[in-house]
C-alpha cells in the first residue's frame, strides 16, 4: 500500500503525456494504400523506418507477412486451423495473400532480392509469413534505418479477422510488418534477438509503437474508417476516387475499412455529462486517487454500422461510451482523440469482434433481446483491448492472457456492473426466445467460471499460443480461467487492492511490453505481500484445486464414566451414577452437549487459504480459518446445539476451487430442489412424449 | 356435416369414454417418471448433502448445471440422446398401440371396455405401424421440400450482405413447413380413421384414400384441425400464464404446480383425443354411403344373406354403423 503512493504518480504522468510518450518510437510508418474493388486489393507503398533501440548492431530486419497465412492450406496457419477459425471456413477461392514487389533502403541497396521466408516456430518449409532481410551495413544502436516498400496485398474473402465479403472491405495485417527486436533484459530476452512469429491459429499480435500517417485511396461513393484521426479528404472527381488520410501517434497496428453501405454515424463522449461526481467519489476511494486525477477526456465516437442494424445505434453508442467511462476511471483516462466502430456486414462475421488501434470491429444479429448484451459484450470487450494489448503492449503470441484474460476480468465487470444478468442469445428464425422458454440467465462471471470447470489442467495459463493442447485449451486458457483467476486474486486481497493493481498495471506499463512476471511484481509491490505462491500455482502451473467437507459427525456429548479427581479426591462415576445423573438431567430440562468433528480435506495438489463456516440448529455460527497445507484439517467442538451447515468458502470467493459441490454439508437435504426439478423434468416429458 | 357439428359429437363421444382418456394420461406418465426419476436420483447421490442443492431451487441456474456436468466429466450427450431416442421411440410405439383401441371406440361408437378397447388396440397395431413408415415417405418429402426452400433462399442472398431477406424468407420457409407438416398430420390422422373405419390391412391405399378425403373435404377437415389445434393453443397458453403465477418457491407451490401441470397434461391427452372422436365423426358423415340395390320381390332372404356375410365394402367404410356394434370382422 505504501509502495503504491511512491510509484504510481509518476507513471501516471508517463502514460498521461501521450504525445510524450514514455517511449521514443521505435516505428514510422508512412504507407499509401489504394483499394482496388474489382481485384479485392490493395496496391501499397510503405515508407518504414525503424529505429535500433538496442546496444546491438543488427544486421537483419524481420517482417511479418499476416496474409500469407491465407496463401494456401500449407501455411502453419490453416494446418493448425483446418482452414477454419471461431466457427468460419476459408472460402473456396477466397486465397489472399501479401507480395513484396520492391524493398530498397531509402536512397541506397535494393533489398528485394535478399528477402527469404523463415519459419522461427515450426519447421513448416511452406509457410511464407515471417521474412528475414539481410542488410549490407548493420543498423548501429540507436541509429534508424528506412526502407521503400512496395507490396501488393490480395485480401482473402472474410476469414480470420481481414478480408473482403462483396463490397465490404476489412484490411487487417494487411502490409509488411515489422518484428519487435528484444535486447538484452527485455521481457524474457537473454540477449538481443528478433521476436518475430509466424501466424498461428491460435495467436495473435506483438508490435512496437510509433506512429502511423496512411492515406487510403478508395471509390468516392464508400465509406471508410480506419485507425486515428482523419486529416484530410481529397475527392478526383475524374477517377471518381477520394483519397484519405489518417495520422495516429503512439499505435502498434493501422487497419482500415470501406464500404458503400456503412451508416456513418459520430457522437461526442462527453466526461461531464456521462460520469457523475458520485461514480468519480467512488472510483475514486477505490483506487486512492483524487477527483482531477480521474479526469477523462472527450472523445469522437464514431460508429460504422450496416443499415440494417440502424435500430442498434444506440445500445453500440452506450456500449462505447460506458466502457470509455469505466476502462478511464478504473485504470486511467483513454488517451486517443477517436474510437471507431465497425460493424460488420452479413457474411463477414469472421470481421467481426477484433480490435485495432482506435478501431475495433463489433458484431451483433439482426435483432437482439432486450435483456441480451451480446452486442455490447463484443463492444465492451474489444474497446478493453485499447487498454490490454492496445496501450499495455503485452505479447499476444506469447501470454496471450495478459490482453485476453485481463480483458476478460475487465469485460465481465463492466457487464455485469451495468447490464447485469444477460439472456442467453438464443434465436430462432432471429427470434430470441429465450425469455418465453424461461431459459437460464447468466451473468460474465457464471460464464467464465462454466468454461473454466472444464478446464482439462493440461496447460498452464502461460505458454506460447500455438502450443496449448487444442483450441479449446487456449481459449480457456487465455480467457476464462485468467478472468476467474484474476477474480479469486480480487476477492482474496480485497476490491480496493486489486483496483489498485490494476491501475498500476496500466499506469506502469502504458506503452511498453511487460510480462507475467512484471504483473506478479506488481500484485506483490502494491498488496504488499509476497503472491509467488498464487502465480506459481495458478499462472504457470496446472495444478487443481479443491477443498472438500469430508465428514461431519455431532454426537450427543455422555456422562463420562470413570475415576475423576473433585475437591482433591478421587470420585467415581459408575453406570449407576450415569443413569442418575441423565435423569436430573432430564428433569432439568437442561440441553444437552454435542461433540461436533468436521473433517476438511484438500482433494487438489493447489494450496490456497480458505475459511470454514458452521451454522448450528440454534443459529449460532462458528468460523474458522485453514491455511490449506496440509490434506486435512479436523476441528472438534462441543456445543449445545447440533451441526446444521458447514461451509468451506461459503461466500464461494476462491472461484478456482474446481469444485462447488463438496464445499458444503447440510444435516437435512432440502426438499424443495429436488421436487420442484423433479416436477419440471416429469412435466417437460409428459409434454414432450406422444 | 359443420365443424361445430364435428366437435360437439367428438366432445360428446370423448366424454362418455373418461377412463380412455386416463389410460392415455397414465401411459405418458409412466415414460415421463421413468426419465424424471433417474435423472433426479442422479442429482440427489450428487447433491443430497450438498448446500448447493439449494441454488437448485431458484429457476434455471446455469452455474449449478455446469457444476454438476463438470464434476460427472461433462454431459453425457451421446447416452443422453441414446436415453431421449429410446424413450421416445417406446413412448411411440405405445401410443401407436393405444391409438387404435381409442379410434376403434369412436368409430364405431362402443361404449368404453378394457377388453374392446385393447381389442382395437391389438386389431389395429400393426396397421399402423405400416401406416407409420408409409408416413415417413410424406414427412421426407416434407423435409425435402423444406432443405429446397432453404438452399432456393441460400442461393439467392446466402452471399449477400444482409440476413434481412434471408430471415423474411426464413419465416416464409417456416410457414410452409408448418402447414405442410399440419397437412400431413391430418392425412395421416384421417387415413388411422379410415383403417380402422374400413377395418383394412392396406396402410397405403388407406393413405391415399385419406389424401383424397381431406383434399375433397379440405375446408371441413383443416378447419377442424385447426379448431382442435386452437383450443390446445389456447389451452397452453391458459397454463403458461398460470405456471408463471405459481412460482415454486415452496414445497406448496411446487404440489400446486405439478397439480396444475397435471391437469394440462390430460387437456394435452384430451385435446389428442378430441381430434380422433371429432374427425370420426366428421369422417362418417362425409364418406358416401354406397347404395345397394336390393330386390324388391325377395326382400326378407336378401336381408338375411347379407346379415350372413360381411355387411361393409373392403376399402369403403361402414356406411352407418349402429351405436353398439361390434367392429367389422377381418376381411
Amino acid at each position: 500500500m505504501r509502495t503504491i503512493s511512491r510509484a504510481l504518480p509518476l507513471a501516471a504522468l508517463a502514460c498521461s503525456l501521450l504525445g510524450a510518450a514514455a517511449n521514443t518510437p521505435i516505428v514510422d510508418y508512412r504507407i499509401r494504400a489504394r483499394l482496388d474493388t474489382a481485384q479485392k486489393a490493395i496496391d501499397g507503398q510503405e515508407t518504414l523506418t525503424w529505429r535500433n533501440d538496442s546496444p546491438d548492431a543488427i544486421g537483419e530486419l524481420r517482417f511479418h507477412l499476416y496474409l500469407n497465412a491465407f496463401q494456401n492450406e500449407k501455411s502453419s496457419f490453416m494446418r493448425e486451423s483446418g482452414g477454419q477459425l471461431r466457427g468460419d471456413k476459408i472460402p473456396k477461392e477466397g486465397w489472399g495473400y501479401v507480395e513484396v514487389r520492391r524493398m530498397q533502403v531509402a536512397g541506397g541497396a535494393d533489398l528485394t532480392q535478399a528477402i527469404r521466408f523463415i519459419h522461427p516456430d515450426d519447421d513448416n518449409a511452406d509457410d511464407q509469413t515471417v521474412i528475414s532481410v539481410a542488410l549490407p551495413q548493420p543498423v548501429a544502436p540507436g541509429r534508424s534505418i528506412t526502407l521503400n516498400i512496395d507490396f501488393l496485398s490480395k485480401l482473402p474473402k472474410v476469414f480470420a479477422r481481414t478480408g473482403y465479403h462483396n463490397d465490404f472491405f476489412f484490411a487487417g495485417q494487411w502490409f509488411p510488418k515489422i518484428g519487435v527486436y528484444e535486447k538484452a533484459g527485455d521481457r524474457y530476452a537473454k540477449q538481443g534477438a528478433w521476436n518475430c512469429h509466424q501466424f498461428h491459429a491460435n495467436s495473435e499480435f506483438f508490435a512496437d509503437y510509433g506512429n502511423w500517417d496512411v492515406t487510403v485511396t478508395a471509390p468516392s461513393a464508400y465509406v471508410v474508417g480506419a485507425t486515428g484521426v482523419e486529416q484530410s479528404r481529397t475527392e478526383d472527381p475524374q477517377r471518381h476516387e477520394t483519397t484519405y488520410q489518417f495520422v495516429q501517434e503512439n499505435v502498434h497496428e493501422f487497419a482500415w475499412t470501406a464500404s458503400p453501405k456503412f451508416v456513418r454515424v459520430e457522437r461526442k463522449f462527453d466526461p461531464d455529462r456521462e460520469v457523475s461526481a458520485v461514480e468519480i467519489g467512488d472510483v475514486g476511494k477505490l483506487v486512492g486517487r483524487s477527483g482531477d486525477e480521474l479526469r477523462l477526456k472527450p472523445v469522437r465516437m464514431i460508429l460504422l454500422i450496416q443499415p440494417e442494424h440502424r435500430s442498434q445505434i444506440d445500445r453500440h453508442f452506450r456500449a462505447v461510451a460506458n466502457a470509455l467511462k469505466w476502462f478511464g476511471l478504473w485504470y486511467g483516462a483513454y488517451p486517443y482523440a477517436t474510437i471507431t466502430v465497425v460493424d460488420p456486414p452479413y457474411g463477414a462475421g469472421g470481421a467481426g469482434g477484433m480490435e485495432y488501434p482506435t478501431l475495433i470491429t463489433a458484431g451483433t444479429a439482426l435483432r437482439v433481446g432486450e435483456h441480451e448484451a451480446d452486442p455490447e459484450e463484443v463492444v465492451i470487450h474489444e474497446f478493453g483491448h485499447q487498454y490490454w494489448y492496445g496501450m499495455v503492449g503485452t505479447n499476444e503470441f506469447e501470454e496471450s492472457w495478459l490482453d485476453e484474460g485481463f480483458n476478460t476480468y475487465s469485460t465481465s465487470k463492466i457487464i455485469d456492473q451495468v447490464y447485469g444478468a444477460q439472456d442467453l442469445p438464443i434465436h430462432w428464425q432471429s427470434f430470441p426466445v429465450e425469455e418465453i422458454l424461461g431459459l437460464p440467465t447468466y451473468t460474465d462471471d457464471v460464464m467464465n467460471r462454466t468454461a473454466y470447470l472444464f478446464y482439462r489442467r493440461v496447460d498452464p495459463v502461460v505458454r506460447n499460443a500455438w502450443d496449448y493442447y487444442d483450441t479449446i485449451s487456449y481459449g480457456i486458457n487465455s480467457y476464462m480461467r485468467p478472468a476467474i483467476l484474476l477474480r479469486t486474486l480480487e476477492n482474496y486481497l480485497g476490491p480496493p487492492v486489486m483496483a489498485r493493481i490494476m491501475r498500476a498495471w496500466f499506469e506502469r506499463y502504458c506503452f511498453h511490453h511487460p510480462t507475467s512476471r512484471d504483473f506478479e511484481k506488481v500484485v506483490n509491490e502494491v498488496s504488499g505481500q509476497d503472491m509467488s505462491w498464487f502465480f506459481d500455482q495458478f499462472v504457470f502451473g496446472t495444478d487443481q484445486l479443491d477443498y472438500r467437507v469430508d465428514s461431519v459427525e455431532c454426537e450427543k456429548e455422555p456422562v463420562r464414566r470413570g475415576l475423576f479427581v473433585e475437591k482433591g479426591q478421587r470420585v467415581a462415576v459408575t453406570d449407576e451414577d450415569v443413569k442418575r445423573i441423565e435423569k436430573e438431567r432430564a428433569k432439568k430440562k437442561e440441553e444437552p452437549q454435542y461433540h461436533i468433528v468436521v473433517k476438511l480435506r484438500r482433494e487438489g495438489e493447489a494450496v490456497f487459504p480458505v475459511d470454514m463456516k458452521m451454522t448450528l440448529e440454534n443459529g449460532e455460527t462458528i468460523g474458522k480459518h485453514w491455511d490449506g497445507r496440509d490434506r486435512w484439517v479436523k476441528y472438534e467442538l462441543t456445543k449445545t446445539s447440533r451441526a446444521k451447515r458447514v461451509e468451506i468458502d461459503p461466500e464461494h470467493n476462491v472461484l478456482l476451487d474446481s469444485n462447488f459441490e463438496n464445499n458444503s454439508w447440510v444435516s437435512d437435504p432440502a426438499p424443495l430442489p429436488f421436487a420442484k426439478w423433479f416436477s419440471n423434468l416429469m412435466f417437460w416429458s409428459q409434454m414432450v412424449l406422444p | 356435416m359443420t365443424i361445430s357439428e364435428a366437435l360437439r359429437g367428438g366432445i360428446r363421444a370423448l366424454n362418455g369414454r373418461k377412463r380412455l382418456w386416463f389410460w392415455f394420461y397414465g401411459v405418458t406418465t409412466i415414460w415421463a417418471v421413468a426419465v424424471a426419476a433417474p435423472a433426479i436420483g442422479q442429482l440427489f447421490s450428487s447433491l443430497g448433502e450438498s448446500a448447493w442443492a439449494e441454488r437448485m431451487a431458484g429457476n434455471f441456474d446455469l452455474q449449478w448445471i455446469a457444476e454438476v456436468a463438470a464434476q460427472k466429466g461433462g454431459l453425457p450427450f451421446l447416452p443422453l440422446l441414446v436415453t431421449a431416442a429410446a424413450v421416445l421411440a417406446v413412448s411411440a410405439i405405445a401410443h401407436v398401440f393405444l391409438l387404435g383401441g381409442a379410434i376403434q371406440l369412436f368409430c364405431a361408437r362402443q361404449e368404453f371396455t378394457l377388453g374392446g378397447f385393447f381389442q382395437g388396440c391389438g386389431r389395429h397395431f400393426w396397421r399402423f405401424v405400416r401406416l407409420a413408415l408409409v408416413s415417413a415417405l410424406f414427412y421426407a418429402v416434407v423435409w425435402g421440400v423444406n432443405r429446397g426452400l432453404a438452399r432456393v433462399g441460400e442461393k439467392i442472398w446466402g452471399e449477400g450482405s444482409e440476413a434481412t431477406p434471408l430471415v423474411y424468407w426464413g419465416w416464409g420457409r417456416t410457414a410452409v413447413l408448418l402447414a405442410l407438416l399440419g397437412l400431413t398430420g391430418l392425412i395421416f390422422d384421417y387415413a388411422r380413421i379410415k383403417l380402422v373405419t374400413a377395418d383394412s390391412r392396406k396402410a397405403f391405399r388407406g393413405a391415399i384414400g385419406a389424401v383424397r378425403f381431406v383434399f375433397a373435404n379440405f375446408r371441413q377437415t383443416a378447419g377442424l384441425y385447426v379448431v382442435v389445434w386452437a383450443i390446445a393453443l389456447v389451452l397452453l397458453a391458459a397454463y403458461y400464464g398460470m405456471s408463471r403465477v405459481v412460482t415454486q418457491t415452496s414445497l406448496g407451490l411446487v404440489v400446486l404446480l405439478f397439480a396444475i401441470r397435471q391437469a394440462m397434461v390430460l387437456v394435452k391427452g384430451w385435446t389428442q383425443l378430441l381430434f380422433y372422436a371429432s374427425g370420426a365423426e366428421m369422417y362418417a358423415a362425409l364418406t358416401p354411403v354406397p347404395v345397394v340395390e336390393m330386390p324388391v320381390v325377395e326382400v326378407v332372404e336378401a336381408a338375411e344373406a347379407a346379415e350372413a356375410e360381411v355387411p361393409v365394402a373392403a376399402e369403403e367404410p361402414a356406411p352407418q354403423v349402429p351405436e353398439t356394434a361390434a367392429p367389422a370382422a377381418e376381411a
